[in-house]
């Protein structure tokens, strides 16, 4: 057959070629990762997540730690950020599967067994503690969740968030209350004190279909009543047991029972229970952190709230029943971890230790609101602020969650159950003996990721 | 089909008739029942879009809460949502990935659809039937995979592609192809054969033929495909996550940015949200406003008489 | 839309030999080339991604396993099983899922079907201000999903809601109704997709509606036949091809949508609106394990070609040659 057709040739090669030039233009322009070109100094990749309160100011701090580590070392840090936990975790899958990704990464205290399962973060050793500034200058709690022994951690502490309970100090006066309840018992009686259907106004807040909140409460409730949700070896899932069934019934009682929450409020998260206090149509919020604080000092009950820790004395009793600790909040805050297919790891330990030196973290919490994780740091901040020392405090009494690579499913697991019991309230038909079924399905989702 | 609207017109054009005949009848809908349904569909198309732009300039402690109407107007929204995130850099990032990915495909598609509908080959059947196929594979399975495969190529050719501009764009274009590809084929298929001859028996190239005289007639079909091509790349959030570094981020990934709660209670931004949704919708709309002249025209435009 | 088989097209070439060569060269030269870049970027990009996720599928992909995921444990059919039978405490069984998704995007379908021609026929004529109707046509369809999804979610808050507010002054319905739980949640989902999604079918509509060539209308007009008449024998025909081709897309769009459940409800999500993508998502991404992801994602595929291809094959959409 005839090729008669040369323009079609001359076509060919010069769509060929424009289709490879602009992928190779596209390749070395794009703009894109800095393959970092600080001479004589290595390029430290840090994922961390994305401070929406604080947009600006995390900015200038990402652009001070470089320039400050910069002089310092010659070494150079590259920040990315994740905006939700659901990204992060998508980032440290991408990154292990693959192996490549960022040097360190900031992990949620809870995620960090999870992390710890996949084997693709550098065990610490002795020397490297005392490169990233020595194990004793952090704040021991703390330590129990860097890892599932001390011979096998995995992650520095990089600051803390314990979890409290925020209250309406004018509403606690109108209803005649004097101090914040440290009992259960008591929470339910000044919760319905100050409750007004009529008004629109509620003791406390219940967010069903949050994705964290309801396992933490549940998990709180449980230690108190002396049951974990997985069994201390490790090996057993403990997600239906008695205690665990008393938990999940409690606290779905605040609306079927003791009615001391805004019936709508099954379809609420996190994020909607914050807004009704900030617009005081709630007397207690439990597990809140400082991250709420800008919110309410821009909103209706700005001076009038106060944090306090979480009640510890299960409902209907006077004291613990034997095995119950007072677990005021979860172990919190951000770790760092380095990931085993770095190349920087010196230099990663290097940034660890100047993140958390005394002045570095005070400046932190001075910015973000998060407290600081080295000992010296904290005891002044709690020296100067009543605040600071009651979340400090809180800390001290926090309690870590098993340290199971299981946990982030049974933390999926447990808010389906919590989704599930939440249509049910809406749809009025629930009942306490749900409970149990689903938890049972939980338990048994759970046992056969244990081993 | 060519000779009996021969005929038609023959006799159309032979008679005397008024010529506003020739507007009127394209028009399925009489006046009344069209303003109607234009009326009601305008209503129904903005409630949502003013509930949004309320949104933007709501304060976020007041959204979604007991008043329609705020107590106090947040305009500082539009001001801090540039600063929040690094949003006209995000928005650039976008235009540039979704414009290139969509131009390209569309390209890619007019040329399979070129020759899938004017010659047989093997497995022609089988190509089309697959490209359905395609369509239905949930993009979540194909997340971690695909940066299997792109880290593979890095490390194989040595050039960086994940956190560049290229991946994002081949990724995208990839993902418009299959319906590119079907609607074009759909279009061009309702070209008749006879104009190419024309042309061909003229002394054109095929190339040629394609480009001056398909081309012109598929553009409404053509204009379709970029529209639905760019907002494949515009609105996705899970590859983008994954495959751009902080400066090559996307508008649809830092859209997420402000509707992330943080955990302990800090409200998600919805006012600077609302805001930056309605940013994001504009450029889009512009663009369509710009090139929809071409969506009438075709085979309406003079093309297919005698 | 002709479907002339080549050999006809052939008869007529020959009738004029002057051009029969011409054409015996066309035809034998194909210019197959023109497809390659497309084909090579679908293997790479969608087909070897596909073939790996469907290995997956048959590996104990989990976060124990995923570093090395090559080494993986062989599981055989086991995620299979699992998500045919297991009911997901976060959710529901992949078959229930199924029955979700298959109902969500099929309702949707039909409801923005009649929607799209209706608005692609009130522009199709000129009228002044027809620019700017054109335009907001499109609005909704251009708001990012998630943005959607979010202010939706907002309207259909109980009590608060503009949704409840607006059917308890019209005293339709209890001012404190659920949309965002329970039954109604489904619902709500196919109403803010029906919104966001119409302009789809009105697109696909209005480009076909510009090969119709104007003839016809005049020559239905001079056979005396109404508006509805010049609809069902004029348009509709012409149509046929880029309305089946639509509607099908259409269903596979929304049988595939994932972010509108997951912003509108989070996750997990009530089980009357736990579709199949979001199922895979919690149990894949969230719960760490790939390989049930993967075979969940296999099974929907196979369960969506089949009816996919039927309907191919009845409407004759892959028959196009001129």
């Amino acid at each position: 057959m005839q090729q008669p057709l040369t323009r079609r040739d001359v076509l060919k090669s010069g769509v060929g070629l424009l289709a490879s030039a602009s992928v190779l233009s596209l390749a070395a322009c794009g703009g894109g990762s800095s393959t970092g070109a600080s001479q004589g100094g290595q390029t430290i990749r840090v994922l961390i997540g994305y401070n929406s309160t604080y947009p600006k100011q995390q900015q200038q701090w990402f652009q001070s730690m470089t320039a400050q580590f910069k002089k310092q070392t010659g070494n150079t840090v590259v920040w990315q950020t994740y905006s939700s936990s659901n990204e992060e975790q998508t980032t440290l899958q991408t990154s292990i599967v693959s192996g490549t990704g960022p040097d360190i990464f900031d992990l949620g205290t809870t995620f960090v067994p999870t992390a710890q399962a996949t084997g693709g973060f550098v065990t610490l050793t002795q020397s490297d503690w005392n490169e990233a500034g020595g194990e004793s200058r952090f704040f021991k709690p703390q330590l129990t969740m860097s890892g599932s022994s001390p011979s096998q951690y995995i992650a520095i502490p990089f600051v803390m968030r314990p979890f409290v309970m925020v209250y309406n100090t004018e509403l606690f006066q109108k209803a005649g209350i004097t101090a914040p309840p440290t009992t259960w018992t008591e929470f339910v009686q000044d919760a319905q004190k100050m409750t007004d259907p009529a008004a629109g106004i509620y003791g406390t807040t219940m967010d069903p279909s949050d994705s964290y909140d309801p396992w933490k409460i549940w998990w709180t409730f449980a230690k108190q009543l002396g049951k974990d949700f997985i069994s201390s070896d490790l090996k057993t899932a403990q997600l239906n047991t008695p205690e665990a069934v008393q938990a999940v019934q409690f606290w779905f009682d605040w609306a079927t029972k003791f009615k001391i929450v805004d019936p709508n409020s099954m379809s609420w998260k996190a994020g909607d229970a914050t807004k009704a206090f900030a617009n005081g149509k709630a007397g207690m919020v439990i597990m809140v952190s400082t991250s709420i604080i800008p919110t309410l000092n821009n909103s209706a009950v700005a001076g009038k709230y106060a944090f306090a820790p979480l009640p510890n004395i299960p409902y209907g009793m006077t004291q613990r029943p034997p095995g119950g600790v007072p677990a005021e909040s979860i172990i919190s805050g951000d770790m760092l971890a380095i990931a085993s297919y770095s190349k920087v790891k010196d230099q990663a330990l290097q940034f660890i230790k100047f993140l958390t030196d005394v002045q570095n973290q005070i400046q932190y919490q001075k910015t973000f609101g998060d407290l600081p994780v080295n000992i010296q740091a904290a005891n002044q901040l709690a020296s100067q602020s009543s605040q600071i020392a009651a979340f400090v405090q809180a800390e001290q009494g926090a309690d870590p969650t098993p340290f199971s690579g299981a946990w982030g499913a049974l933390e999926v697991a447990l808010a389906g159950v919590s989704s599930k019991l939440a249509n049910q309230v809406a749809t009025n038909t629930y009942s306490p003996a749900n409970v149990k079924p689903l938890l049972d399905q939980a338990n048994a989702q759970i046992q056969s990721q244990l081993h | 089909m060519s000779s009996t609207s021969t005929t038609i017109s023959q006799s159309a054009t032979s008679r005397p008739g008024p010529e506003k005949k020739h507007r009127n009848a394209q028009e399925i809908l009489p006046p009344p029942l069209r303003i109607a349904v234009t009326a009601i569909l305008a209503i129904f198309i903005l409630i949502p879009i003013a509930y949004m732009i309320l949104l933007s300039v709501t304060p976020d402690t007041e959204v979604g809460g007991e008043q329609l109407i705020p107590s106090h107007w947040a305009f500082d929204n539009y001001i801090n949502m540039w600063t929040t995130v690094n949003l006209f850099q995000g928005l650039q990032n976008s235009l540039v990935v979704s414009g290139i990915a969509s131009i390209i495909a569309v390209i890619l598609a007019v040329a399979a659809a070129y020759v899938i509908t004017r010659f047989t080959f093997r497995g022609r059947l089988t190509f089309l039937y697959s490209l359905i196929g395609l369509q239905t594979i949930p993009g979540v399975m194909l997340l971690l995979p695909l940066f299997v495969v792109f880290v593979s190529i890095q490390s194989a050719l040595q050039i960086q592609l994940v956190g560049t501009y290229t991946a994002v764009i081949i990724t995208y274009l990839t993902f418009a192809l299959p319906f590119a590809i079907w609607l074009m084929v759909s279009y061009l298929g309702s070209i008749p054969i006879d104009l190419e001859e024309a042309a061909l028996v003229d002394g054109a190239t095929r190339i040629q033929a394609l480009w001056r005289v398909i081309v012109p007639l598929a553009l409404p079909g053509i204009v379709v495909a970029i529209v639905f091509s760019f907002l494949t790349g515009w609105n996705d959030v899970l590859f983008a996550s994954v495959l751009t570094s902080p400066t090559t981020r996307t508008l649809a990934v830092q859209l997420q940015v402000f509707s992330a709660a943080q955990e302990g209670g800090a409200l998600p931004l919805y006012g600077q949200l609302m805001g930056a949704a309605v940013v994001s919708a504009l450029p889009v709309v512009i663009l369509y406003m710009i090139f929809q002249r071409y969506l009438i025209g075709g085979l309406t435009a003079g093309g297919v008489k005698g | 839309m002709s479907t002339e088989p080549i050999p006809e097209v052939m008869s007529k070439v020959v009738a004029r030999p002057h051009i029969r060569h011409r054409w015996r060269v066309m035809f034998h030269q194909r210019p197959l080339w023109l497809m390659w870049p497309s084909m090579f970027l679908l293997i790479v990009i969608i087909g070897i991604p596909f073939l790996i996720a469907f290995y997956i599928s048959f590996l104990n992909l989990t976060q124990y396993t995923l570093r090395s995921w090559l080494h993986a444990p062989w599981a055989g059919l086991t995620n299979y099983i699992t998500a045919l039978t297991a009911g997901n405490v976060v959710g529901t069984s992949a078959l229930a899922s199924l029955g979700v998704s298959i109902s969500f995007s099929v309702l949707t379908t039909l409801l923005i079907t009649p929607i799209g021609v209706l608005a692609a026929l009130t522009v199709n004529t000129q009228y002044r201000g027809r620019t700017i109707i054109r335009a907001l046509y499109l609005v909704p369809y251009v708001i990012p999903t998630f943005v959607t999804a979010l202010v939706w979610r907002m309207m259909f808050l109980n009590r608060t809601g503009l949704v409840d507010r607006f059917l308890a002054a019209l005293h339709l319905a209890n001012v404190n109704m659920y949309w965002l739980l329970g039954p109604n949640s489904f619902w709500a989902m196919v109403i803010t997709d029906t919104w966001a999604s119409w302009a789809f079918i009105y697109i696909m509509v209005l480009a076909g509606l510009q090969s119709i060539s104007h003839d016809l209308y005049e020559a239905a007009d001079m056979d005396g036949a109404n508006a509805w008449q010049k609809f069902i024998h004029v348009v509709l025909p012409q149509l046929r091809h880029i309305l089946g081709l639509s509607l099908l897309l259409s269903t596979l769009n929304h049988f595939n949508n994932f972010t509108l459940p997951f912003v509108m409800f989070g996750t997990p999500p009530p089980v009357q609106a736990d579709v199949l993508p979001l199922n895979v998502y919690v149990s894949s991404f969230q719960l760490f394990n790939f390989g049930l992801g993967g075979a969940m994602s296999i099974i929907t595929l196979i369960i969506m070609l089949i009816p996919g291809f039927l309907y191919i094959r009845t409407l004759r959409l892959g028959e196009v040659k001129v």
